[in-house]
């Protein structure tokens, strides 16, 4: 039966975020680990906008605390700090993620929503307990500011 | 000089260096990189060009593109076109080698 499909047959991939968290969930579970280019400003100076990472799949790399993590948020993947996960807090709990240059938290998220862990930076190497007690300072003393703020 | 165009006689095969997966309604090819997936270099391919990449296998192009016009509404000649167009974007990304 003749079917459509002709056309441009290949082309630089322009998938949904769905499927893109999909296409990595499954290259994640595939292979060692996967190549993912940094993009924005939020990362640094830890991971500057261009900088290549190796991610490894949290099943084969668990997620500790400090680390920087491949995180489903709701507005889509997000390569973030675990600046509240294991051993500090449950593996089965609520986990939470930051940005170092963001002003406060990400939303909650579960342990199956963190696909994986960066594992390499091409290039360079990844400070890991600095900028997580520095995030996390930031984090907390920006809403010890928010309660004191005069109402 | 440039390079001549691939001939239906010849046979290509899918490189070592890419993947294809069906992922969802979608078909990509995932390069590898030392052992690695390079997912910032992943590429989309359409019906037609998921189901050329799943004949690499050894067939030739001739039988490919008899395949092609078995399976779309397209002549041989449009089949033959398709076919190397689709096999030159390949060798650009280094997808193939000639057997």
């Amino acid at each position: 039966m003749p079917v459509d499909g002709r056309g441009s047959e290949l082309r630089s991939a322009d998938l949904s975020e769905d499927v893109t968290s999909q296409v990595l969930a499954e290259c994640l579970a595939s292979f060692p680990h996967v190549r993912l280019t940094v993009t924005g400003a939020c990362m640094e100076p830890a991971l500057p906008s261009g900088r290549i990472v190796r991610v490894r799949a949290a099943e084969r790399r668990p997620p500790r605390w400090g680390d920087v993590v491949l995180v489903r948020q709701a507005d889509g993947l997000r390569l973030h700090r675990l600046v509240w996960g294991p051993p500090v807090a449950s593996a089965v709990g609520w986990w939470r993620t930051k940005a170092d240059r963001g002003p406060a938290l990400d939303a909650r998220v579960r342990r199956e929503d963190v696909l994986g862990t960066v594992v390499a930076v091409e290039g360079g190497r990844l400070a890991r307990l600095g900028p997580t007690v520095t995030s996390l300072a930031g984090a907390i003393f920006a809403r010890i500011r928010q309660f004191l703020r005069p109402r | 000089m440039s390079r001549p165009g691939p001939s239906l006689d010849q046979v290509y095969l899918r490189s070592e260096r890419m993947v294809g997966r069906r992922i969802a309604d979608e078909f990509v090819l995932v390069p590898i990189v030392g052992r690695g997936a390079d997912v910032d270099g992943i590429y989309n391919l359409n019906r037609l060009g998921a189901f050329i990449w799943e004949r690499l296998d050894g067939r030739d192009g001739s039988a490919i593109v008899a395949e092609i016009v078995d399976q779309f509404d397209v002549d041989s000649q449009g089949a033959a076109r398709d076919y190397r167009g689709f096999i030159t974007k390949l060798q650009s990304i280094n997808a193939v080698t000639l057997a």
